[in-house]
């Protein structure tokens, strides 16, 4: 319990102290990391509460990022509006997805989620007039407010921490909620929660929109930190991408993500001064993690704290649920 | 007005007129009546496979019947779903339960009472144990083993577990599905004690192999025998009843 709280205030001190100390590149590796951090919280909501595994959580994000882009640039809409549009569209881009997956179970879902997420990539290069195809839309830039401009890396960190972090904590208490407790107990009796008078589908959708949204922030940040919005964030490169960050952080746990995109983009920034193989060094990541680590970096960490600090016997609160 | 015998039949708690279930070629059911009064403690007994979990799963809406009709209270349920039954008032255990193993007791025990809406995504989830729910669960014994991951009960707690959830929901029909399975002597007798202070107005149907609890606790038994009711009658009827010994002797006994 205790502990909990002290992991957060020390990971709020670093996300503090990094644009204090550290220099241009270093913060805007963060801002890009923090960004895919919400996208893999999105991805995680799911395959960690309901064992759902979508593959179209950046599909959502780009839908986010490409309404950014077109109301943005090519109507010149304002930021505010800009936003607002851009969530209530990608939210009702995963209400029309979620009542087409809502009754798939596992294999059913990563396909259909697959084939979503193509449909939408070959959509936005091939619908050139709206999209602008391969060549994408330039020139998405954050508004400048009382002099303040929010395309200074630093200043774009500052919106972006406070976002994440807001929505991280959300998502902290939603997995204490007898909801979040309700998405486990869809994932491992189903048919029980039924009988106990849950609407098991409505909480499954409710669960899906919701990561739908997150997803839908996330493509908000990602298209105004790139400046351009391109085909290549919906492709399946980055859905996988997102899949093994989650898949090696631990998708069960809440900071499991974060971590998980943390330690993969540090390992492709040193990587990338020796190779540009990046899908190899992935693909072995993934690899790895699935075989040394099958609960993910923060569960290794976790019982690794726990052996340290009190030897109790209780082997009996596993880390689902509850510990970040 | 012109009832024939309204004080002869009150409206049952639950009328199961000519069921029938085949998996494939195997027929478990092929014309199951069965009729419980409001209050009645009823028990249900039958050799292994007979159909009585088949059975339980066609009034609790998990398996669609291939005919006849269910009436609950009154009321044609045969079409309602899982949940819409349990709002009803329906509640029921199951011969091998799982729950949510990963997580604690306290946390399935926060789980138990659906009301048919989404759960708070905000409070946390120990507002939804309250003293009642808490009571019930101390009667059960889960008091020492609350904290414990479900994954790791032995089986006779998992029963109480199971049987705590069921009963805090307060269901006008509780469907027992061997409730003393895997129970120690000792807590067969806690149970038995649970189950005779059950509120008069809740009506339990119970399957159960310990002939002792069934003649101890129900007002009627009813035998399923070869997919129909055999035989049903008060405890005494049924001891002393030939063609039930012969299915009991006859065949290995549960
Ligand atoms: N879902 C199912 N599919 C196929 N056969 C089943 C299914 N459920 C039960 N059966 C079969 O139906 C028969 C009755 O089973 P069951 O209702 O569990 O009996 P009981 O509870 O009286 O022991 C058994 O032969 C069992 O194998
Ligand atoms: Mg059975």
């Amino acid at each position: 319990m205790k502990r909990e709280y002290l992991i957060i205030l020390a990971l709020l001190a670093v996300l503090v102290a990094w644009p204090l100390l550290m220099g241009n590149y270093a913060v805007s590796q963060a801002n890009r990391a923090m960004i895919y951090a919400l996208a893999a919280l999105s991805f995680s909501l799911l395959a960690g509460r309901l064992g759902w595994f979508s593959l179209c959580q950046t599909t959502f994000a780009g839908i986010s990022g490409y309404t950014v882009a077109i109301l943005g640039v090519r109507f010149g809409l304002p930021f505010p509006l800009v936003v607002t549009l851009a969530l209530l569209l990608t939210t009702l881009s995963a209400v029309i997805f979620g009542l087409l997956t809502v009754r798939s179970r596992k294999v059913g879902f990563l396909m259909l989620t697959l084939a979503l997420g193509q449909m939408v990539w070959a959509l936005s290069f091939q619908w050139v007039d709206v999209t602008g195809g391969y060549n994408g839309i330039a020139g998405v830039r954050m508004p400048v407010y009382g002099g303040i401009d929010f395309n200074a890396t630093r200043v774009f960190y500052v919106l972006v921490t406070t976002v994440t972090v807001a929505i991280f904590l959300a998502v902290w208490r939603l997995y204490r909620s007898p909801f979040g407790l309700l998405l486990l107990g869809i994932q491992e009796n189903e048919q029980r929660m039924r009988a106990l008078g849950h609407p098991v589908a409505l909480a499954r959708f409710s669960a899906f929109v919701l990561a739908g949204a997150i997803a839908g922030v996330a493509g908000v940040f990602l298209v105004y930190d790139m400046g351009i919005m391109s085909p290549s964030p919906l492709g399946l490169g980055h859905a996988v991408w997102v899949l093994t960050a989650a898949v090696l952080g631990g998708y069960r746990s809440l900071l499991g993500p974060a971590l998980g995109v943390a330690v993969l983009i540090t390992l492709e920034t040193l990587v990338a001064q020796y190779t540009d193989r990046h899908m190899m060094v992935i693909g072995l990541v993934l690899l790895l993690s699935i075989l040394l680590m099958p609960r993910g970096l923060a569960d290794v960490l976790e019982q690794r704290f726990k052996r340290k600090s009190k030897p109790q016997a209780s082997a009996t609160t596993t880390t689902q649920g509850e510990e970040p | 007005m012109t009832d024939a015998q309204p004080e002869m039949s009150p409206v049952p708690a639950l009328e199961v007129a000519g069921l029938a279930k085949s998996f494939g070629s195997l027929m478990v059911a092929s014309d199951v009546h069965l009729r419980v009064t409001p209050g009645e403690r009823r028990g249900l007994i039958g050799v292994n496979g007979a159909g009585k979990t088949t059975l339980f799963n066609m009034i609790a809406g998990e398996l669609k019947p291939d005919r006849g009709s269910i009436g609950f209270f009154g009321e044609d349920i045969t079409r309602d779903s899982v949940i819409q039954r349990t709002l009803k008032g329906l509640g029921r255990t199951y011969q091998v339960s799982t729950l949510v193993p990963s997580v604690t007791v306290r946390e399935n025990l926060a789980l138990a009472r659906g009301d048919g809406r989404l759960p708070s995504l905000w409070q946390p989830w120990q507002s939804r144990l309250d003293d009642d729910l808490m009571t019930t669960a101390d009667q059960l014994g889960l008091t020492p083993v609350l904290d414990e991951a479900v994954a790791n009960l032995s089986y006779g707690t998992l029963r109480q577990l199971e049987l705590a959830m069921v009963m805090a929901q307060k269901p006008r029909l509780l469907l027992l599905d061997e409730p003393a399975a895997g129970l120690s002597h000792a807590e067969r007798q806690v149970l038995q004690g649970i189950l005779q202070d059950l509120p008069q107005e809740v009506t339990l149907l119970m399957i159960e192999h310990d002939m002792e609890m069934v003649l101890a606790l129900s007002d009627r038994i009813s035998v399923l025998h070869q997919g129909e009711m055999f035989a049903e009658g008060t405890p005494e009827e049924i001891s002393a009843h030939q063609g039930v010994r012969d299915i009991y002797l006859g065949r290995a006994n549960g």
